[in-house]
């Protein structure tokens, strides 16, 4: 027995029929043929599949999708604009931020979403993502909204956290 | 000590170097083999014993499998 649901993905809103049990992150993927948002452990350990609903941050592994009928989505593939890439994109690239990329997506979806966030409650935030052994630094200075720092010589100045 | 680096306009040694491929995976464009999709593709999944040592003398797919593509025995 599917279900017809409306989901506004990155603007465009779908209707499409799901099954109840389907989750969230199938349907983008499968369906939607989005599949820059990832499945990386399904338990909603490791966050590679987070995106937006309402502007809030979701693992949509652990969302049904039927849970998200009406509900304006954000994805990867809405991050950049007409005008270029998000300012995220762009940071992760400028430092290095990444290494295969499988994690990433989630990874700036969550920090779109943290960088709104008033300065004090953004430092005490969880990162809540598992990621591969990317330089953790890095991601970290970017999603603090540290712009990277550097010392006389040019080089970097790299804060361990 | 001797400086190794070249210039910025040339880069190289003392620079860092950007990626190629971060333009695909921050746009979520990578293709990963969780996104492959070909005509007639079917999933594995790999059943196997729960005794160290022993012989299979014969095995039954279980019953709610709708489209089994094969099994061994």
């Amino acid at each position: 027995m599917k279900k017809s649901i409306t989901l506004t993905v990155n603007g465009t809103a779908h209707t499409i029929e799901v099954e109840p049990r389907t989750l969230l992150v199938h349907a983008i993927r499968e369906i939607l043929n989005l599949t820059g948002t990832h499945v990386g452990c399904d338990t909603s350990s490791c966050g590679a599949c987070t995106i937006l609903i309402e502007g809030k941050s979701a693992k949509s592994c652990t969302v049904l999708a039927v849970q998200a009928n009406g509900k304006s989505i954000t994805t990867v593939e809405g991050l950049a604009t007409a005008e270029g890439l998000h300012a995220l994109q762009e940071g992760f690239h400028l430092n290095h931020a990444l290494h295969c990329g499988f994690c990433t997506p989630g990874m700036m979806l969550r920090a779109v979403e943290l960088l709104e966030k008033p300065q004090p409650q953004r430092r005490r935030d969880p990162l809540g993502n598992i990621r591969q052994p990317v330089p953790l630094h890095r991601i970290q200075q970017y999603r603090q909204g540290h712009s990277i720092r550097f010392r006389q010589d040019g080089r970097p100045r790299i804060a361990l956290h | 000590m001797i400086e190794c680096k070249t210039s910025k306009e040339i880069g190289g040694m003392g620079h860092s170097k950007k990626r190629k491929e971060d333009a695909r995976f921050i746009q979520g464009k990578g293709h990963y083999v969780d996104d492959v999709k070909l005509p007639g593709m079917v999933y594995m999944d790999i059943v196997r014993s729960p005794y160290a040592y022993a012989k299979i003398k014969r095995s039954t797919p279980p019953k709610p499998w709708p489209s089994l593509a094969s099994w061994p025995w």
